[in-house]
């Protein structure tokens, strides 16, 4: 029980971070002509095989396994206008059954870069600040998209989001800790691609819940503590889909902290599947762990 | 079961200690502004208030960072005013807007300490003490 606790703690200050599928820091910058960039690393992959939502066995140990390290930029024109860019550099392997033997394949390379452009609605209250966000995005395919393991499936996709943020303290006190919460809802529609390759469509919803325990205005640092709720519907991928794309219902959920320090903030993150239904026999996407640094001007 | 488990988890830390902090008087020491501002509550998210407002001609950066301290505990904002300047209130306010935020109102201390309220239009206040 003491290793547990040690090893939640360990995970807890060390790894994992960020605003899910949201490029950059939701909350800033904020500022008229203020900028910023990300660098973002994340990482999920399992060996076990699922056939709908049960675990069942896996003879050929078939597995996959995805690095991906994003690079994130943020233009704000107003504190209501911002446009973003994700563009992530992708590793990814995989055992797969081709007739019945586990081969196994490698692909590195650019992802596809995904473009945004959030308005945001804000409103300050005494000690309270929060937003009201819509998100259309647009991916782009620069992965590529041929060989017997593509990074891209080379569709233009669309997506959407809303979102509500706020930060503060919630019954308007000057309490010494304050709340964030950030609710992100998303619909991506997803185009078929080349090869007739289509990844499917995809709904998710993301929560972040937490404390602003500490700040210290001398150092100008301070610390978030948070819980992250990541769920996903995915509409299952065609048969020509060769990409790590696959279908099912998957909840995620795990710890976030973040320290900051004037410009400079720093989130990492780790969590681990609560549900997963396949709807199929895949192999399950398993925990994720992200870590970023972030940097506003 | 699991599930439930686990969305009760952000439930306890939000309902994690509270305790209020005592409210501090809204006043400025001599060659001083300072400035209520509303949601002003993350200091990585407030960055642009110091670099809006340490951009104006009549902030002494000598003092603070950059002439500029953001105190979230209570939403404050305060400016070192270089001696014999005059704070120019429009400037402050377009900048504190442009940085994301909004001006409740304003104190600000002559090289003698004494101290002139405004409100949120810019307007003498004698009530915003």
């Amino acid at each position: 029980m003491y290793r547990l606790f040690l090893i939640v703690v360990w995970f807890f200050l060390t790894l994992s971070f960020s605003y899910a599928h949201q490029p950059v820091m939701d909350m800033a910058p904020r500022w008229e002509d203020g900028y910023g960039f990300q660098f973002r690393h994340e990482y999920y992959g399992s060996n076990n095989l699922m056939d709908s939502d049960s675990r069942i066995s896996n003879p050929l140990g078939l597995e996959r396994f995805v690095n991906k390290t994003w690079l994130e930029g943020v233009y704000t024109f107003s504190r209501s206008n911002r446009i973003t860019f994700k563009l992530p550099y992708v590793q990814q392997r995989r055992i797969k059954n081709i007739a019945g033997v586990g081969v196994k394949q490698e692909t590195n390379g650019i992802g596809d870069l995904v473009l945004a452009a959030p308005f945001k609605f804000y409103k300050n209250l005494r000690a309270n600040t929060r937003n009201f966000g819509i998100t259309p995005s647009v991916r782009i395919p620069t992965g590529r998209s041929g060989g017997d393991f593509p990074i891209s499936d080379g569709s233009w996709d669309f997506g959407l989001s809303i979102s509500y943020s706020s930060e503060g303290y919630p019954f308007g006190k000057d309490n010494h800790i304050k709340i964030y919460q950030l609710y992100d809802l998303f619909y991506w529609q997803n185009t078929e691609g080349k090869h007739d390759m289509h990844d499917g469509n995809e709904l998710g919803l993301d929560i972040n819940i937490g404390l602003h325990p500490y700040h210290n205005d001398q150092i100008n640092a301070g610390m978030f503590i948070m819980w992250d709720i990541t769920a996903r519907y995915n509409r299952t991928p065609n048969s020509a889909t060769l990409t790590t794309a696959s279908g099912g219902k998957r909840v995620q959920t795990g710890p976030v902290l973040v320290l900051y320090k004037d410009n400079i903030m720093f989130r990492s993150e780790y969590k681990f599947l609560a549900y997963e239904n396949t709807r199929n026999v895949s192999v399950s996407r398993g925990h994720k762990l992200n870590i970023g640094i972030g940097f506003t001007f | 079961m699991k599930l439930l488990s686990v969305l009760s988890i952000p439930c306890l830390l939000v309902s994690a200690f509270f305790s209020n902090a005592a409210g501090s008087k809204f006043t400025a020491k001599p060659n001083e502004a300072v400035f209520q501002v509303h949601g002003v509550v993350c200091s990585f998210c407030s960055a642009g208030l110091r670099k809006k407002l340490s951009k104006l001609p009549f902030v002494d950066h000598s003092r603070y960072k950059k002439g500029i301290h953001v105190t979230i505990k209570n939403q404050r904002i305060t400016m070192a005013v270089k001696p014999d300047a005059t704070v120019d209130l429009k400037a402050v306010y377009k900048s504190i807007k442009s940085g994301g935020y909004d001006l409740i109102k304003a104190v600000v201390a002559d090289g003698k300490g004494v101290s002139t309220y405004y409100d949120k239009k810019g307007n003498l206040c004698i009530d915003c003490s």
